[in-house]
């Protein structure tokens, strides 16, 4: 009997702590992703253009991009070719890395600090943090919505305030295909990206 | 009653009893070009004066974010009650005379101090979300902005049932008619000028960065109307179950 609940106590006590090491591990990819960005943002020898290009880099490494891309077709891609949804995500992973770098240049002075995480399932956590403003001091909550993927911890989505930029995404592309087609969401990738 | 607020009336007696119903855009094409009217009052108004109003000194800022905050309880205090927080209720009833008398008229913040710290803002479009009224139709209006045909019902109580506009606009013997009104718009406008000034930066960036910049804001504006009724994020479900 007393075997029995040793058994059991070790078996719990292994699930229990690898759910820890996953939420523990999620949060320090958040934190070490975080770092490195700001360490490109405030490198005094990088030009412009290179803070860019190794911006673009570190987004498209932590980020599962082309699961963000299925994601912001939503039921529209079951309406595509699987050579229409290829040549999306595609063309989504160059938007997507110069979206977020452009975003990401606008944010050197804001600190980021890991408060806690959550985990929503074996390959899902959700890790809390919250960005201060180094001038006023305001802070920002943001969630990065954290999985585990062929063993390797991705980015998702990014819920700033409550408000998910991937949902927010897809919505407005949503918008495009419904008022002129997939075509059209294509034209304006492209254009988005020739632009910047 | 006014043929306007009789068809607001209708309008929302018609909107389906599911708080977090679908919010369709019934009138893409005016909400699109009233949103282009927006964008360029904000251009050659808002902006430009949120900007200098960013130049004044932090403390100043938040002075006057606290007092506008402050009044905000004049709404926030009974929606709570209507919504059965009667712990919210409490907690900013407390705050709102703390900061009031104590924080001089709320330009300080003591309540936060003695652990009163600021809340969720609550207003009566909140409320009826919570009590199952579905959002309606998405609506752009003039000069305010985003809503649905819920929160424009809500905007009108939002305004005449508010002890602050009842003390400054509505009743003339409190305060004199002309001294009222202004307190009132003045309130108000600093507000909207702070908010705005505080969103500098991520506006731009969204405008910057948004393919279709109309159907960004219809986003951002419904998800934090979602998340105000609910009184937390709700969009966790949409990738528990994404496969790619």
């Amino acid at each position: 009997m007393k075997n029995i609940a040793f058994i059991l106590f070790l078996i719990i006590s292994i699930i229990s702590s690898s759910v820890v090491a996953l939420e523990k591990d999620a949060e320090t990819f958040v934190m070490e992703t975080t770092t490195k960005a700001k360490s490109i943002l405030l490198d005094t020898k990088l030009n412009d253009q290179q803070k860019r290009q190794q911006l673009e880099n570190l987004a498209l490494n932590a980020v599962d991009v082309e699961g963000l891309a299925k994601f912001t077709l939503g039921e529209e891609a079951k309406k595509l070719s699987e050579k229409q949804i290829s040549e999306f995500v595609k063309i989504f992973k160059v938007y997507f890395s110069k979206n977020i770098s452009s975003k990401l240049k606008d944010y050197s002075d804001q600190d980021v600090t890991v408060t806690g995480s959550k985990k929503i399932s074996d390959i899902y956590v959700l890790v809390n943090s919250k960005i201060t403003n180094a001038k006023d001091k305001q802070e920002i909550l943001v969630d990065w919505r954290v999985f585990l993927i062929n063993g390797k911890l991705t980015i998702r989505d990014l819920v700033v305030e409550g408000l998910s930029l991937a949902r927010t995404q897809r919505e407005e592309f949503a918008s495009i295909i419904g008022n002129k087609g997939f075509e059209a969401l294509i034209e304006n990738l492209k254009e988005y990206i020739t632009k910047n | 009653m006014k043929f306007s607020h009789k068809l607001l009336i209708l309008i929302f007696l018609t909107t389906p009893i599911n708080a977090f119903a679908e919010t369709k855009d019934c009138f893409e094409s005016v909400n699109r070009a009233v949103f282009s009217f927006n964008k360029g009052l904000d251009n050659v108004l808002f902006k430009p004066i949120a900007k200098g109003y960013a130049y004044l000194p932090n403390p100043v800022q938040q002075g006057v974010r606290n007092i506008t905050s402050n009044i905000s309880h004049t709404v926030t205090i009974p929606n709570h009650l209507l919504q059965g927080n009667f712990n919210n209720f409490f907690h900013d009833s407390g705050r709102f005379l703390v900061n009031t008398t104590f924080g001089i008229l709320g330009i300080f913040d003591p309540a936060a101090g003695i652990g009163l710290n600021k809340i969720e803002y609550e207003d009566y479009g909140q409320t009826f979300g919570v009590w199952g009224v579905g959002p309606g139709c998405y609506l752009m209006l003039p000069v305010f902005g985003p809503s649905t045909t819920r929160d424009v019902v809500g905007k009108v109580a939002n305004t005449i049932l508010d002890p602050f506009y009842m003390i400054t606009v509505g009743d003339s013997k409190v305060l004199d008619n002309n001294f009222g009104d202004k307190t009132y718009y003045i309130e108000q406008g600093f507000d909207t000028v702070d908010f705005r000034s505080q969103n500098l930066k991520s506006f731009d960036n969204l405008e910057k960065n948004s393919l279709d910049l109309y159907a960004s804001v219809k986003s951002l504006y419904l998800q934090r109307r979602e998340n105000l009724i609910s009184n937390k994020t709700k969009s966790e479900d949409e990738w528990k179950d994404f496969s790619r």
